[in-house]
């Protein structure tokens, strides 16, 4: 690195600290729009029908806060020993402060492990972008019938999980099979169109009625996976994936960079990386910080 | 230091580090000339083509009509002329106007400039030019993309732009004897569209495209913002610093804060293509002849927020530079000290911050709350403020100066006369009733023009010419460069400037074929005088081409100041060695010395405090 | 020899002088006014006009001025002169003090077009309450053609729940506008795919149509162009020049220049009443026993 020939009016602090600042600045920014708008897309988001806001509560999307809670303790230990690790190493004591950084890198790794438990559960459960169907209850008869076109495409959706669940299955052998079956088969039969023709848009089941259809099946046999019906639930998980998404990108490349740093310390030369551990340690806090203010408005609002 | 590109095979490992994975600033700068130079030839072939299709419409031309394809119908399809346009823009914008200004003059002067030996991250200075690779190949890969490039206008505006096959649309089936109940979920490994063939893949090539743009721009403006703080030689205050810099610093900043708006933005409609999010797709989803898409929730609106939150303070970021390179040239060949200097800096911060809160004004038309209007209708208005203390000090440069009519001076002349038209016509747009009739028509059109093909451009080639020297130690040709000159000066003029008569007829923009419309009619031979003076000003730009490679080889040997100019990037050899100068200046005084009492005409800044000392030349 | 800089300067400036001094002459210039606030908006073209002319008659002539007489000659130095506070301060506050007159000399007009209530000039006090309208009309873009939908009776009960969801008993016609002379219009814009402009040059009316929202817009055109022939059930056109068209200000797609629609104001509320009951009864003709929204009047946005 090219230092600085002398000018009093420069900064009086280093060209890495100095950019790592500016960069997170620039994180700053990025976090900001990213919040507002999932911010302004909630406030905003419409409650089928009768236009009042509407957002998704923690349970219906099977958001833990306990989880949430225990991943904050995680990350902000993480953040605290790689305070340690930097203060050791100002005290020129190498080995503990590989040992703290090796722990805050543990810990961040576990922090992504929790963060993939997560995910593995919305996945289970159908919450993921553009899956879950919103026509639902609430929604007045015309209102539905002015979205009948694009409700389908969930009655569609749900319908083909039906059938492939299904397959092979008739009204003769029917009686041979197992409760979810029938049960599902049922639904499948009435998800058909059918006799009714006198009105364009109504068909055996509406988008809404098979949405609460598919909400009791779904309590009573959570293994079907079909798609859930939540009003606002693309929305809500477009959102979520998108903030904690981010958020664990960032959480990877601080990880990266912290485990550069621990092998290069592992072979004695800890002390070289002096600067480079400061910096990453700025980063890391800033990493902490966006998933404090993120915490709160996924898990709780 | 050898510049000929040649090199013997013996020395390949050196070419490699040296033009190419250089981390010289120098070198870096000039890799980006480049890049820009053969992006700037793609783009405006693109125009030319867009303007092909505005003079002869109906497509009977003689020649060029038999290289469309057979399913166009012997021309050029609708389709194809919103392709060009799309990518006419954001080739001009992202690859050619961006990487001139912040890349070429940021990573070749501002070194130079403060009398820094390099950036003070050299490394991440070479990566960011070989991630805009990335980005210049899958831009141009985007063309051949299924469906074609990229279609939606450079602003991209969902949901003509977010629309995927992925976000959940079905076909319907109409097979002949099936019941309407065995739909089929429709799969599309090639994301296709329904909204547009170049809304499918071309668009996901775009947005990946930029976030790279956005990526690269954002390292080089840490990395300017870092070398200007911390990086100048003894005695720079910042307050000595040349406009040019002041520009740079000042264009770093808003980058560093509009662009990761513009990567929320880009993120989010690759979302909506990818993993169907619905960010962008309306709460009753939308309905494409029989496609349908899932109910969203999200808000088209929102991308032109985010979108002009970015983009409108990357105008300033596309004009900014420009005027600091412009200021420079204009008091070294004015002879003559800045008017102003001080105003000068104080009026660029006031632009960028007031660029900040002025985005509004693109989306008048789009149902915003009258009072909301009103607000940025204000705050756009004032930006004239601070635009007429540049105006104006420029002109008092030149008042009592002595003008020397080199070619650089000549286009940096140039610049002042055409961005007064370029803004002026923003006025007009500024104001919101008028604006209900001149937004999206020619008027806008015309206005993007002069300020960054007549105002940027100008004072690129002005800035171009006028370091030439510095980079390849040689004078590029003077006659030359006056008749590429004028000549763009003529021919720009009679191009873009019958486009404000277009936009008062009300002519819109983006339209392939305005002659279905009475009203339009009788603007048509304007179309076609328009579309003759564009090929001129197209071939004139060969002459600007092959100045800078006669040049490069054959140009007049420069000295170390061939200019006569005061700011530090002339003390050092023309080209500077690595690492730039024999010895870091002390820098005495501002940059602005010329005219001075006594024997000297001009006092460098590093020349010693002691007058009359001749300095060396 | 360095003349022919300043005067290739001079030249280029007095040609676009020039361009602008000839187009009303050549017909290159705002179409025919109709609306009802049009002349205010013309009016702040003009005066913003004259404002920009001005400096740019300044600024260009100066610059002119400077290139032909400071010329660079033996022997002579250059002014040294860092700046002026006083000049800075008045090129600071003559400019604002004309561009803060440009920016509220325009509010009354933004307000009468979008037909709020204002009671006074200053931006902050809008009442914000919009006019009884005479009629209202459903204009819904689609790629690549504007869906209207006229009420029954002009006034439909519950406009918003109208404009929503519309009713079994409206006139749908495809890329035709229908209104009378002095009528106070409002359309309820929509669009069912990507955003689309509706646009009336004759009008000086633009207005983005959003998915998923409707988007109100309010004119009172103050002539008429098309007369209604009970005789042969036509509509003619007043004099041949009357043309006014609808067209679409947003890129949609492909065929984003092709739609294209056409304004008809008819003289009177009589002449439009007979107008709307005659086509309703052809598209009743033309229903199939199940309700069928369009008729065929849809010709796919050809011209
Ligand atoms: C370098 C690029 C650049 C620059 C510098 C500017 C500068 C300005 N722009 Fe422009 N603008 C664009 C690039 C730029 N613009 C582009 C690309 C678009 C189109 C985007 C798209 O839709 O595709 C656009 C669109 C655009 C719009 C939207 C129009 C619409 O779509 O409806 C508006 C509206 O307010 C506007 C206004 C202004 C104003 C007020 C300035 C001011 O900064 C200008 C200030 C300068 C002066 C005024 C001249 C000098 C001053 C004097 C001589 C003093 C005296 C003057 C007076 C008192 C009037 N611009
Ligand atoms: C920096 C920005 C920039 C530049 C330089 C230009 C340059 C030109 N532009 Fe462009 N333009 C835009 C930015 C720019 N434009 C933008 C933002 C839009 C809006 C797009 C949208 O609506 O989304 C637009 C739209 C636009 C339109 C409107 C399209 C429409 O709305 O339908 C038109 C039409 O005439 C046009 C024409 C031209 C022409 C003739 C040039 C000419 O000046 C070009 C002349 C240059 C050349 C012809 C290059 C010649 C060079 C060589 C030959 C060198 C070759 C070199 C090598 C091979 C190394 N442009
Ligand atoms: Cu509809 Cu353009
Ligand atoms: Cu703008």
């Amino acid at each position: 690195m090219i230092v600085s020939e002398n000018n009093t009016t420069n900064l009086p602090i280093s060209n890495g600290k100095l950019a790592m600042w500016l960069f997170l600045a620039t994180e700053v920014m990025f976090f900001t729009g990213l919040l507002a708008t999932c911010m302004l897309l909630r406030e905003s988001a419409p409650f089928p029908g009768t236009g009042i806001p509407h957002w998704p509560d923690q349970k219906t999307v099977h958001v833990q806060p306990w989880l949430g809670a225990v991943n904050t303790v995680i990350l902000i230990c993480s953040s605290l020993f790689i305070l340690l690790s930097i203060n050791a190493l100002k005290a020129h004591k190498a080995s503990s402060s590989l040992f703290f950084l090796g722990t805050s890198l543990i810990l961040g790794t576990v922090f992504l492990g929790v963060k993939a438990f997560e995910y593995k559960g919305k996945f289970e459960h159908g919450i993921i972008p553009g899956n879950i169907g919103e026509c639902l209850p609430g929604m007045s008869v015309q209102r539905e019938k002015l979205l009948q076109q694009n409700g389908l495409a969930y009655v569609r959706k749900v319908q083909t999980q039906l059938r492939i669940i299904c397959v092979g299955v008739t009204n003769d052998n029917l009686k041979d099979q197992s409760d979810i079956i029938k049960n599902a088969y049922a639904l499948y039969l009435l998800t058909l169109d059918g006799k009714d023709s006198q009105n364009d848009y109504m068909r055996p089941l509406s988008p809404a009625q098979l949405g609460e259809k598919v909400n009791l099946l779904l309590a009573e046999f959570p293994q079907l996976h079909l798609p859930p019906a939540i009003p606002n639930g693309n929305l809500w998980a477009s959102c979520y994936f998108a903030l904690t998404g981010v958020h664990a990108i960032h959480v990877l490349f601080g990880l990266a960079f912290m485990l550069g740093i621990f092998l290069k310390g592992a072979f004695g030369k800890l002390e070289t990386m002096a600067g480079t551990l400061e910096v990453t340690g700025l980063y890391w806090h800033f990493v902490d910080l966006v998933w404090l203010v993120l915490y709160p408005i996924i898990y709780f609002l | 230091m050898n510049h000929e590109p040649h090199t013997s095979h013996e020395a390949k490992p050196r070419f490699l580090t040296t033009y190419l994975f250089s981390q010289d600033h120098k070198m870096i700068g000039i890799q980006f000339l480049f890049s820009g130079l053969i992006f700037f030839g793609i783009g405006g072939l693109l125009a030319l083509l867009v303007r092909l299709q505005l003079a002869w419409p109906d497509g009977n031309l003689p020649y060029i009509g038999k290289w469309f394809p057979q399913s166009w119908g012997g021309k050029m399809s609708p389709e194809f002329y919103t392709m060009l346009f799309t990518m006419h823009a954001s080739i001009m914008i992202f690859f050619v106007i961006i990487p001139w200004l912040t890349g070429t003059f940021g990573n070749f002067l501002i070194p130079l400039m403060i009398g820094a030996r390099d950036m003070a991250f050299p490394k991440l200075n070479m990566f960011s030019y070989w991630v805009m690779w990335p980005a210049f190949i899958i831009i141009l890969a985007s063309f051949f993309v299924d469906g074609g490039a990229a279609s939606s206008g450079w602003t991209s505006y969902p949901t003509l732009s977010n629309v995927g096959a992925e976000a959940g649309l079905e076909k319907i089936p109409a097979k002949p004897g099936e019941p309407t109940t065995s739909y089929t979920v429709f799969k599309d490994d090639s994301f296709n569209s329904p909204a547009a063939p170049g809304a499918g893949m071309g668009q996901i090539f775009w947005l990946v495209s930029l976030i790279f743009v956005g990526i690269g721009s954002m390292m080089g403006s840490v990395n300017y913002i870092t070398t200007i703080l911390n990086m100048r030689a003894p005695g720079m205050d910042l307050m000595r610093m040349p406009l040019t810099v002041w520009s740079l610093f000042i264009t770093a900043i808003l980058q560093a804060l509009a662009l990761p708006v513009l990567t929320v933005a880009l993120m989010l409609p690759l979302l909506d293509k990818l993993i169907a999010t619905s960010f962008f797709l309306p709460p009753g989803g939308l309905s494409f002849g029989n496609w349908h898409t899932t109910p969203g929730g999200g808000q088209p609106l929102l991308w032109q927020h985010l979108f002009w939150f970015y983009s409108h303070p990357a105008v300033y970021i596309m004009i900014l530079p420009a005027m600091g390179v412009v200021s420079d040239i204009i008091a070294t060949f004015a002879r003559k000290p800045m008017f102003g200097y001080k105003p000068m800096v104080f009026s660029m911060a006031a632009i960028a911050s007031l660029g900040f809160i002025v985005w509004g004004h693109h989306m008048f038309q789009s149902g915003m709350d009258p009072r909301l209007g009103t607000g940025f209708m204000l705050a756009t208005i004032l930006i004239a403020v601070p635009s007429a203390i540049k105006t104006f000090n420029w002109l008092a440069t030149l008042w009592g100066a002595s003008i020397l009519y080199t070619t650089a001076m000549l286009n940096a002349l140039a610049f002042v006369s055409m961005f007064v038209i370029g803004g002026l016509s923003g006025i007009f747009m500024a104001a919101t009733p008028v604006d209900v009739y001149f937004h999206d028509t020619y008027f806008i059109v015309a206005h993007i023009h002069y300020v960054l093909f007549m105002s940027s451009i100008f004072g690129i080639f002005a800035g171009i010419t006028f370091w030439f020297p510095k980079m390849f130690g040689r004078l590029m040709n003077e006659p030359l460069g006056k008749v590429h000159f004028a000549l763009t000066f003529i021919f720009g003029n009679l191009t873009f400037f019958p486009m404000h008569i277009l936009g008062i007829g009300g002519h819109p923009r983006r339209y392939y074929d305005p002659t279905i419309y009475q009203y339009l009619e009788n603007l048509q031979p304007l179309n076609q005088f328009m579309t003759i003076s564009a090929m001129l000003l197209g071939l004139t730009q060969l002459l600007f081409v092959i100045n800078i490679f006669y040049s490069l080889w054959f140009g007049e040997k420069a000295g170390k100041n061939p200019w006569n100019c005061n700011t530090l990037e002339w003390d050092a050899p023309s080209p500077p060695p690595h690492g730039n100068f024999e010895q870091i200046p002390v820098v005495q005084r501002g940059p602005y010395e010329y005219a001075i009492d006594g024997p000297l005409d001009h006092l460098t800044q590093s020349s010693p405090a002691s007058e009359g000392v001749k300095h060396h030349e | 020899m360095y003349r022919c800089w300043g005067l290739l300067f001079a030249a280029v400036n007095l040609a676009a002088i020039g361009l602008f001094a000839v187009s009303p002459a050549m017909g290159w210039w705002l179409p025919k006014n109709i609306a009802s606030y049009g002349a205010d908006i013309d009016h702040l073209f003009y005066l913003i006009l004259v404002a920009t002319g001005f400096f740019f008659i300044v600024t260009q002539g100066t610059l002119v001025y400077c290139m032909l007489r400071f010329n660079a000659k033996e022997g002579v130095k250059a002014m040294n002169i860092h700046g002026n506070t006083k000049l800075e301060i008045i090129w600071t506050a003559i400019p604002a003090i004309i561009l803060i007159y440009i920016g509220f000399a325009q509010t009354p007009t933004w307000a009468k077009m979008k037909y709020i209530e204002i009671d006074t000039w200053f931006p902050v006090r809008y009442k914000g309450t919009n006019i009884e309208s005479d009629l209202h009309v459903t204009v819904l873009g689609r790629q690549w053609e504007w869906r209207m939908r006229y009420p029954q009776g002009n006034i439909p009960a519950d406009p918003q729940a109208w404009a929503d969801l519309g009713n079994l008993h409206d006139l749908h016609v495809v890329n035709e506008l229908h209104v009378w002379k002095d009528a106070k219009v409002k359309i309820h814009l929509k669009t069912q795919d990507v955003i689309h402009s509706f646009f009336m040059p004759n009008l000086r009316l633009k207005q983005d149509a959003l998915p998923g929202k409707i988007m109100p817009m309010v004119f009172s055109p103050i002539e008429a162009n098309v007369r209604y022939n009970p005789t042969t059930k036509m509509i003619e056109e007043l004099n041949p020049s009357s043309t006014w068209e609808i067209a679409c200000a947003e890129l949609c797609g492909g065929n984003h220049y092709r739609m294209r629609g056409k304004l008809f104001v008819h003289e009177t509320k009589q002449d439009y009443e007979r107008w709307f009951a005659e086509t309703l009864k052809n598209q009743r003709l033309h229903e199939s026993p199940r309700l069928q929204p369009i008729v065929a009047a849809g010709n796919g946005g050809k011209p």
